[in-house]
């Protein structure tokens, strides 16, 4: 428990910055269209640029690279896994869920292999 | 190495964004009422389909056949046309946000405005950050990305903003070839983005592997060295294959239709069509002279009005050409690999609007890609405008301090020429954009919701008295019904489904905002003679009849 409240709390630490950018970027959309603008904002920016950032990140890439490719490339990867899981389980809604979760799974697959093996080599 | 950026800077370019995504959202932040061209109508019924009955738009919903959008996919008619991505995206927004409009419209203006944060990633990298920052900040007011946005193009817009981004990879893989530490990742990352890209519109693809090609064939007479090699040729052609797999694992039931559709665009023009020749269509204008015209463009049938190819109309009068200039005369002076990049940009642009001089003659649509220019013009007038002190020290000798000073003024001075002269005009656009008849009033969307929530699925509504093409088509759109109406008639006659009419509408809703009393007794006298049924809503100028 201790354990993983100082990893939180490192975390949080270390990306005090972008939390505050994602927080004002969440407080102006709620001010001009409530709290669908806020939600909108924030889940486009979850599901499609976290799943392809937690994959760059291992590449020695500079961070706004990181970033920008993850944004770019997951306008094209989250929708159509959502699409192709839509029709195979007649729900959108349910696809969203399945497909984040999926791509989330192979990003932090993709990370302990690719941990494991630069520590191997 | 990695530059830091500041946080200042970080800090500078989220609140510029946010200033770009409270002007672009001003269409619908008091009136959320959905707006734009027959196109945008389009993609809305199609996304909004996905999100009203949470299924995934594989067959396209039954349309009005003004829409024309059972013949979208060329080779599997009635399926969907654009790859899944395309309204997927929309609709995701729509499912998170938990509405049908401003999700979906909120959306469209993250994703069309992120061309903000592509050249801001390129041009960060080239020359800094005050040409990054300005190119940035100017591209906010581009009225050539505005209109795209606002009319309905949204393939165009979405293909587009992919451009910088994907110049920029290949420009950091080509860099790391000519330094000897050839960094692979950024091949494949040409390669994933040009993937995604493509599936948006294949035209944006289109252009960058002609600025590709150019980059490439400019520094390599530069370097005296092409950048492959035998060591990174397997992983072009690994790039090349990974390209080809996704959009075909991405699209199967689109891509044969997107590269027919691309290749009718280039050779042939679309069904029905000659291709477009500025040359022959009615403009007098010889090859000779063609070599030297940006513009040549008469309305005939690219669909876009005259005023789009003019310099002075699209840039807020003819202030910054000479900034432009001064920017491609700094990179032509300079010629360093990233000077070289940023021309290649232009040499290509030039080209493939000027292919009729090699007498191949693109698509009608052909005159769409201006929409690219700004994305061009912008950064060489940052270029040219922070070039200014640089110009200035190379002439008269002064010390580091002066010159830093100089360059502050110049930027300072150039922002508040961008807000006196650029930003009243872009803000009165959105503000005023698709106001009056050109967008659904609030009676209209109301009963178009009604019957949305209400009516059978294989209910078929005629629409009597709506005055506008655009209202009809949105009253279509938000009912997510079949709707009965003309392009061009308020009441119809020439609908071909006329006789699948179950339910009318009748539309007094603008003539009694007008105050139009003629056109109300007009169209009451057609609704005691036509309409026969029961009524089953009644509310602000608008009435459903049920008939029999």
């Amino acid at each position: 428990m201790i354990k993983m409240e100082s990893k939180y709390t490192k975390l949080l630490k270390e990306n005090k910055f972008a939390i505050l950018l994602i927080a004002i970027v969440a407080v102006f959309f709620f001010i001009l269209f409530g709290i669908t603008g806020a939600r909108t904002v924030l889940g486009i920016l979850l599901l499609f640029s976290l799943p392809p950032y937690l994959i760059f990140k291992n590449f020695d890439l500079p961070l706004l690279e990181k970033v920008a490719f993850s944004f770019f490339i997951g306008l094209g990867i989250f929708p159509t896994c959502v699409y192709y899981l839509g029709l195979l389980f007649s729900s959108m809604r349910l696809a969203i869920l399945i497909s984040f979760i999926l791509l989330m799974a192979i990003a932090i697959a993709f990370n302990s292999i690719y941990s494991k093996r630069k520590k191997e080599s | 190495m990695e530059e830091k950026i500041s946080k200042q800077e970080i800090f500078l370019v989220i609140l510029i964004y946010l200033g770009m995504l409270y002007l672009w959202t001003l269409p619908f932040q008091q009136q959320k009422i959905p707006y734009g061209e027959g196109d945008a109508t389009i993609h809305f019924i199609i996304a909004d389909n996905m999100y009203v009955t949470d299924k995934p738009t594989l067959k396209l919903p039954e349309t009005n056949p003004v829409f024309a959008l059972q013949r979208g996919n060329v080779y599997m008619p009635g399926y969907l046309f654009y790859a899944p991505q395309f309204h997927t995206n929309f609709a995701i927004a729509e499912i998170v946000g938990g509405d049908r409009i401003v999700p979906f419209y909120l959306y469209l203006a993250i994703a069309c405005s992120a061309i903000f944060f592509s050249l801001y990633i390129l041009l960060r990298r080239l020359f800094g950050p005050a040409v990054a920052v300005l190119a940035s900040f100017l591209i906010i007011f581009s009225m050539r990305d505005r209109l795209t946005y606002l009319w309905g193009q949204w393939g165009t817009a979405l293909t587009f903003l992919f451009v910088p981004v994907i110049i920029y990879a290949y420009y950091r893989y080509t860099e790391t070839v000519f330094e000897k530490k050839e960094k692979m990742i950024y091949l494949y990352m040409v390669s994933l983005l040009a993937a995604v890209q493509f599936l948006f519109h294949p035209l944006g693809t289109a252009v960058c592997l002609g600025m590709i090609l150019v980059y490439t064939a400019l520094v390599s007479i530069k370097e005296k060295k092409i950048p492959i090699n035998s060591k990174n040729i397997k992983h072009i052609l690994f790039g090349i294959f990974l390209f080809i797999f996704i959009i075909c694992a991405f699209a199967p039931l689109q891509i044969p239709s997107h590269l027919g559709r691309l290749g009718r665009e280039v050779a042939v023009g679309e069904a029905g069509q000659t291709p477009y020749n500025p040359l022959k269509e009615g403009y007098n204008v010889s090859k000779f002279a063609r070599i030297f015209k940006w513009y040549d463009f008469p309305e005939t049938f690219h669909g876009i009005p005259e005023f789009y190819f003019s310099f002075k109309n699209i840039y807020y009068g003819s202030w910054m050409l000479p900034f432009l200039f001064l920017g491609v005369i700094f990179l032509a002076l300079k010629r360093r690999r990233k000077d070289i990049l940023i021309l290649s940009m232009v040499i290509t642009f030039y080209i493939i609007t000027h292919m009729d001089l090699f007498n191949i003659y693109l698509g009608p649509k052909m005159p769409r890609l201006f929409y690219i220019e700004s994305d061009i013009f912008y950064p060489l007038i940052a270029i040219g405008i922070v070039s200014i002190p640089i110009f200035i020290t190379s002439l008269i000798k002064t010390d580091e301090k002066f010159k830093k000073i100089l360059s502050y003024a110049v930027l300072v001075f150039a922002v508040i020429l961008v807000f006196s002269i650029n930003t009243k005009p872009t803000y009165d656009h959105f503000k005023n954009a698709y106001a009056g008849a050109l967008r659904m009033n609030s009676a209209q969307f109301e009963a178009a919701n009604w019957i949305n929530e209400n009516l059978p699925t294989d209910a078929a509504v005629m629409y009597a008295g709506t005055p506008t093409f655009l209202q009809r088509a949105w009253l279509h759109a938000v009912s997510a019904r079949l709707g009965i109406f003309d392009q061009f008639n308020v009441i119809p006659i020439n609908d071909p489904n006329i006789n699948r009419t179950n339910y009318i509408l009748m539309d007094y809703s603008w003539y009694q905002m007008m105050g139009d009393q003629q056109s109300i007794a007009q169209l009451q006298g057609w609704e005691k003679e036509n309409v026969k049924g029961d009524i089953v809503y009644d509310k602000n100028g608008v009435k459903i009849y049920k008939i029999a």
